[in-house]
């Protein structure tokens, strides 16, 4: 089975861990833990179709990383070999969206053909019209970023589509 | 040896794996089971990524520690969870081996046990990251906080307990017309000079037990010289254990304006209604003695007309048409006042011959007087003048018939008129009974008649006539009048 590295990178509290665990482990808590230094999950992933080939199966290893705080950034070796990262911010923290940019730069800088994904979490938070001006209002480097995605670890929403997103423009873009 | 294998070969807790370029495990330290993510036996010959997943991915990174391109990987504090749900901490340092007998290098992997340090650092992040969203949690309730108070529309002013501003608004800084800098620091009471706003303890010693105070009127002259009037509620807040007070103000200035201008309609409203009342009353009063005089004189004439004789037949049907008369006299005139009131009467000028509409109106009025006594001085005869003729013989109508009513009949009345400016002035004058003093300031009071006209026969609407129908023209007139000496009544009516 194809294995691939991928790695969740934000500031610190936007909801990393809890993307994973929802995705890995179909559960959510409340309860905010620190991440310290990295935890390493795998999950499967099923694609239908990928360069020709049907029903493919990648085995995903998952990288939580400690969230970047203004005393400590995140470490860049801890992206080596990274073949896609879900760049997350907190959709009622201005400031992790304002992040973003910052973030796909360090990815980028020692991955240069990976790819990327932004997941504004906690959209639970907010309603549909407020999100939907929220997403316009914030001008992201659409070239270099395959997708947004508002999500809620809470709810679940869009949490499946960034991995399953991610997983497959990796493997399009791998074959 | 490479420097960092000195460094952490004197660390406890550490265990390897040594791989071979295709990452399977040629040998490794008795402890390693334990750092492997599926606790179990580490097989040597078997693929290292099968027990550590963070080598996946990794492997273009390791191959250019292989060939010798790069010294060393470390990878810090990664976390894995072990069987008893604990978490396992460890930091990763990959570094090449040589091997000269087989002309080859092959990797060591030291795995160094840091779960008691990560453990603590992660306790200390927590709470570093816990303080940071208070932290900021507070600081944008704060903006928020400071933002209603910088836009409020009503003034806030926060005083010290003795009166001294230490906060104020931007509507506050409006209202007053001055500058936060020349606010802060100074007593409130400074700027409003009322009693209300002296130290509030001082002049509201139990705001200190019910917390709020409300309507609080004052008033506050604005450097422009504009006079406002302000509503405060003032309440009182403990902050780290003194007291301040919190002065919410709003200028009702155009409100109490508003009331006033109300209660003056109001008043004339009830003005208003006690005159129609009045009016209502003394109309019917004024019917009622003609009515009475009727019914008596008709009642007599129908029950004794047999026993009556024809003198006071005479005289009783005399009476009753007098009676007719002056009901009719005093339906002209109320007729004429409705019609003033209800703005029916407008000026309407038209070019007459003023002599010919002497004589006329001279002519009328001395029918019923066989002596001729109105010596008429006309000043205007040779020209056509632009008159509104039915006023002006409501207003001579009127004032002639008082001046001929209240003079004996042996005395002139004279009638003057002659051109002043832009207007014809007339002149009535006559030697009667004249007005008494007291009576002079009712002149215009429906009904009211001097007190000196004895049985003279009148209704008391004349002059009022005469004032409705002068305002309405736009011209003024003067009445000088003495008891017992007669009245002169001097009417300028414009021309235009």
């Amino acid at each position: 089975m194809i294995s691939k590295k991928i790695c969740l990178v934000g500031d610190f509290n936007v909801g990393k861990t809890s993307l994973i665990r929802r995705f890995v482990d179909r559960q959510f808590s409340d309860q905010y833990l620190s991440t310290v230094g990295v935890k390493i999950s795998r999950k499967n992933v099923d694609l239908e179709e990928v360069g020709g080939k049907k029903n493919v199966q990648v085995q995903l290893l998952i990288w939580d990383l400690e969230g970047s705080t203004k005393f400590k950034a995140i470490a860049p070796t801890y992206l080596q070999g990274s073949k896609g990262v879900i760049i997350v911010a907190d959709l009622t923290r201005s400031e992790t969206i304002e992040h973003i940019q910052d973030h796909i730069k360090l990815f980028l800088s020692m991955n240069p053909k990976g790819q990327i994904i932004v997941a504004l979490n906690k959209s639970d938070l907010l309603d549909e019209v407020k999100i939907a001006k929220m997403m316009a209002s914030y001008q992201l480097d659409s070239e270099k970023i395959s997708a947004i995605y508002n999500t809620s670890a809470k709810t679940g929403k869009n949490v499946d589509e960034i991995f399953q997103t991610l997983t497959a423009k990796i493997m399009e873009t791998s074959e | 040896m490479n420097h960092l294998f000195g460094k952490i070969l004197g660390v406890q807790s550490l265990e390897f794996i040594e791989i071979d370029r295709k990452f399977n495990i040629l040998d490794h330290s008795p402890g390693i089971n334990r750092f492997a993510e599926h606790p179990g036996e580490v097989q040597v010959g078997q693929d290292s990524r099968i027990y550590f997943p963070e080598l996946i991915g990794l492997e273009d990174i390791l191959s250019t520690l292989f060939a010798g391109h790069q010294e060393q990987l470390e990878l810090m504090a990664i976390c894995r969870e072990t069987a008893s749900g604990e978490p396992l901490y460890f930091n990763f340092y990959a570094i090449p081996k040589t091997d000269e007998l087989i002309e080859n290098y092959h990797l060591v992997i030291f795995f160094q046990d840091v779960t008691q340090q990560s453990v603590l650092e992660r306790k200390y992040v927590q709470i570093t990251n816990d303080l940071t969203l208070v932290n900021r949690n507070l600081s944008v309730y704060k903006n928020y906080l400071q933002y209603i108070i910088k836009y409020m529309a009503d003034a806030l002013f926060v005083t010290n307990a003795s009166g001294i501003i230490e906060e104020c608004n931007h509507a506050a800084q409006n209202l007053l017309e001055i500058s936060e800098d020349r606010l802060i620091d100074q007593p409130i009471y400074q700027f409003f000079k009322d009693v209300k706003l002296l130290p509030v303890q001082n002049y509201f010693p139990e705001l200190l037990t019910i917390q709020t105070i409300n309507n609080l009127e004052v008033s506050y002259k604005k450097p422009s010289g504009l006079n406002l009037t302000v509503l405060f509620n003032c309440s009182l807040i403990k902050i780290d254990n003194e007291n301040k007070f919190v002065y919410i103000g709003r200028d009702i200035t155009e409100r109490k304006r508003l009331e006033k201008e109300m209660e003056i309609a109001l008043q004339k409203e009830r003005e208003l209604n006690e005159l129609k009342s009045n009016f209502l009353s003394m109309t019917s009063h004024e019917f009622r003695n003609p009515l009475t005089v009727i019914l008596s004189a008709a009642e007599l004439l129908q029950f004794n007309l047999q026993n009556v004789s024809e003198p006071k037949t005479s005289k009783y049907i005399e009476q009753i048409h007098k009676s007719v008369e002056n009901l009719l006299e005093l339906l002209d005139n109320l007729l004429i006042l409705g019609k003033a009131d209800s703005n029916k009467l407008v000026v309407q000028r038209k070019l007459i011959n003023l002599a010919d509409f002497c004589d006329d109106l001279l002519e009328n009025l001395e029918l019923s007087s066989p002596i001729r006594r109105i010596s008429l001085v006309n000043q205007c005869e040779d020209n056509l003048w632009p008159i509104d003729e039915k006023l002006l013989e409501h207003i001579l109508n009127n004032l002639l018939s008082n001046a001929l009513k209240y003079s004996p009949n042996q005395t002139p009345v004279y009638l003057r008129l002659y051109p002043e400016d832009n207007a014809v002035c007339l002149e009535v004058e006559d030697q009667g009974i004249g007005i008494p003093l007291e009576d002079q300031k009712h002149l215009f009071e429906l009904f009211h008649r001097g007190k000196n006209v004895g049985k003279i026969p009148g209704n008391g609407l004349g002059l009022a006539i005469v004032k409705k129908s002068v305002d309405i023209y736009g011209g003024s007139f003067t009445v000088s009048s003495q008891e017992g000496v007669g009245t002169i009544v001097k009417v300028n009516l414009p021309l235009t």
